[in-house]
């Protein structure tokens, strides 16, 4: 039984259990208007308990092991690329369309190349390229305001 | 027969043809390219469906699926990398025929089965679809929310994994669904205090949040991973077309016909399944494969390069292009992710999905089905000039793709409402849709729930007991003699009784 409990899964629906407890007892004792009909709890009360149903059968259930392709996924690299996103548009409200677009692509792709081949002159093609696409697309045909 | 006229004008306006050109070349470019795909494709090009006509949109988007679907096959049958998911059972046959020297005949019976699988499929559609509508505008909101459980059932069951994450998953995408403000009775529901979310969460971030950023974010992981690991990029084998006579590769009217009962195994089941609410392309591709090899002549012969086993899982996957839009059209039940994205396109043009959508937009939807069935032969075009180029791009390297993409997603997001909480719903969604990806919970399902949840919640509420009205479960409804809501009820409990997953490719 611990080393039911230990696995990644069954933790996973231990937290499903308390989500759809927790939401379901928010259905029954929350501020939910009534209305003709069943009211606007109806829905969500349903969904909580086969959310609660489904963590449940999780719990007792043999654990899946994580496919190789996404062992490279940790919270690191998934933080740096939604940061890079975030700092991206921080950016655009700066240096505007082109400007944010250009320091992030240069900096992306500096970013991912390895050390041996990082080389500034080797990611200007690609940079101007996308830089185009991007200029155009947005400038031009979306009309993007920012 | 006037309005049949009017639609075939409009669906060859210029205008039409070249956003079904642009559909068909981005979808075919982004379906050779592995890691992307044309679902991702369809959803980054969301926001962008507020700024074109209805037609000109719809051929877009038609064109991408169509394109995609092909492309996939182009990168399986070169280096053995499928483009997509629906192309691996490709690589089986495809890839042994290119390194025997047939790389031609491979993408060129992938081409033409691929065409007569989706132009089967797309016959099918319209032929079902206008009956398939008149029999749902019999249903009352009993039967329609039987439909919709039964579908998510489905769903569940026949999406790969565990069935409790299959269930779990459309829980999730219930509960997002269920954010903002009541359909019927306008009570607000989870909005936290953030007066943005009356509406609900916005549609399309969370669609390019939950189809794009996950793929995105391996990608990226996998460049990150190499750049500790300071692993430098393999060279990529260009040594395969040694000792290629192209004299002994040509296609010929002939090689089509020898494949055609496979290609005509792979457009029937592709066309059975693409109907199933949940089953998919990559499915109907390996029971095409199966299939085709079951009833050919020459079984031993799959594996190693048969065209055959090239052809029938090429019709199969195509052959669900058409048929995935027979429930969304007859029922407004999406039953792929691929509908679930085109459904929204529809709605943020003004149409509603469902047995009212063919009697209240018959034009639109007579010229969607003239698009359907054109844009095949532009795939065709396209296709047969470009294989080689679309054969390069496929090595185009992650390191440049993912940035390019990340930016455009955003900026497409961004610029469908000018609105920063767009960006971070797409932030936080690519966040869900990565955790249940890596926890081999089915995004797929958590999508179809997100879609189900506005029409479903409405008529569950509508059709449910009250104070005033009694029990009404629908035995006594006008139209509808036998109690569809029991039987399709008793099918949605029968879905549990010891479901067989033989299927367990991704």
């Amino acid at each position: 039984m611990n080393k039911l409990i230990l696995k990644r899964d069954n933790i996973i629906g231990m937290i499903l259990v308390a989500m759809g407890f927790i939401g379901f007892l928010n259905t029954v004792m929350g501020e939910f208007s009534g209305g003709e009909g069943v009211g606007a709890h109806f829905f969500p009360q349903i969904t909580f308990i086969i959310m609660g149903i489904s963590g449940g059968i999780m719990i007792f259930e043999k654990s899946d092991e994580v496919k190789k392709e996404f062992l490279p996924v940790t919270p690191l690299p998934v933080s740096i690329f939604l940061l890079t996103g975030v700092l991206y548009f921080f950016m655009l409200r700066r240096f505007g369309l082109t400007g944010a677009t250009l320091i992030y692509l240069i900096g992306m792709f500096m970013l991912l190349t390895p050390k041996p081949l990082k080389n500034f002159k080797s990611v200007l093609i690609p940079t101007a390229i996308i830089l185009v696409i991007i200029h155009v697309l947005f400038n031009y045909i979306v009309e993007l305001v920012y | 027969m006037e309005l049949l006229i009017t639609a075939i004008t409009n669906a060859f306006s210029i205008e039409i043809i070249l956003y079904t050109c642009l559909g068909v070349f981005l979808g075919v470019t982004v379906g050779a390219i592995p890691g992307l795909s044309g679902d991702m494709a369809i959803a980054l090009l969301l926001p962008l469906v507020y700024k074109i006509a209805p037609g000109s949109s719809i051929g877009m988007l038609l064109g991408i699926y169509k394109g995609s679907m092909f492309g996939g096959s182009i990168s399986a049958i070169s280096f053995g990398v499928p483009g997509t998911a629906a192309a691996a059972a490709t690589v089986e046959d495809g890839y042994a025929a290119k390194l025997a020297g047939h790389p031609n005949q491979a993408l060129m019976t992938a081409l033409y089965s691929s065409i007569t699988g989706d132009v089967f499929s797309d016959l099918v559609l319209i032929f079902l679809s206008i009956p398939m509508a008149s029999v749902a505008l019999q249903f009352g909101p009993v039967e329609f929310f039987s439909l919709y459980v039964f579908s998510l059932m489905l769903i569940s069951i026949l999406t790969l994994g565990k069935i409790s994450k299959g269930l779990a998953s459309a829980t999730i995408g219930l509960f997002i669904g269920a954010i903002g403000m009541d359909p019927l009775i306008g009570a607000p529901r989870y909005m936290f205090g953030i007066n943005q979310l009356r509406s609900g969460i916005p549609m399309v971030p969370l669609l390019v949040g939950v189809f794009a950023l996950p793929e995105l974010i391996i990608q990226f992981a996998k460049e990150w991973e190499k750049i500790i690991a300071r692993k430098m990029d393999e060279a990529v084998n260009r040594a395969a077309f040694l000792g290629y006579e192209t004299s002994k590769d040509k296609m010929s009217f002939r090689i089509y016909l020898s494949t055609l009962k496979a290609t005509m195994i792979g457009a029937g089941i592709g066309t059975f399944i693409g109907a199933l609410p949940g089953a998919g392309s990559s499915l109907a591709a390996y029971i095409s494969y199966g299939m085709a090899k079951k009833v050919s002549k020459q079984p031993e012969n799959f594996g190693k390069g048969c065209l055959e086993g090239v052809a029938a899982p090429e019709a199969g996957n195509s052959a669900t292009c058409g048929a995935t839009f027979i429930p969304l059209f007859a029922f407004g039940i999406p039953g792929s992710a691929t509908a679930a994205l085109f459904g929204a396109a529809l709605i943020m043009q003004g149409i509603n999905p469902g047995p009212t959508m063919i009697a209240e937009n018959t034009l639109i939807i007579y010229t969607l089905f003239v698009i359907l069935i054109y844009a095949n032969f532009i795939n065709l075009g396209f296709g047969r000039a470009l294989i080689p180029l679309y054969a390069k791009l496929s090595m185009i390297k992650s390191k440049f793709l993912v940035p390019a993409v990340f930016a455009i997603a955003l900026l497409g997001t961004y610029a469908s409402r000018n609105s920063m909480i767009d960006v971070w719903v797409v932030l936080i969604a690519g966040v869900l849709g990565i955790l249940m990806r890596k926890n081999s919970f089915p995004p797929r399902t958590s999508r179809s729930g997100l879609h189900y949840r506005p029409g479903s919640g409405k008529i569950l509420e509508a059709s449910s007991p009250s104070r005033e009205r009694g029990l009404d479960l629908s035995v006594k409804k006008p139209n509808c003699d036998p109690p569809i809501s029991f039987l399709l009820g008793f099918y949605s409990v029968c879905l549990f009784y010891k479901p067989e997953k033989t299927y367990s490719h991704g």
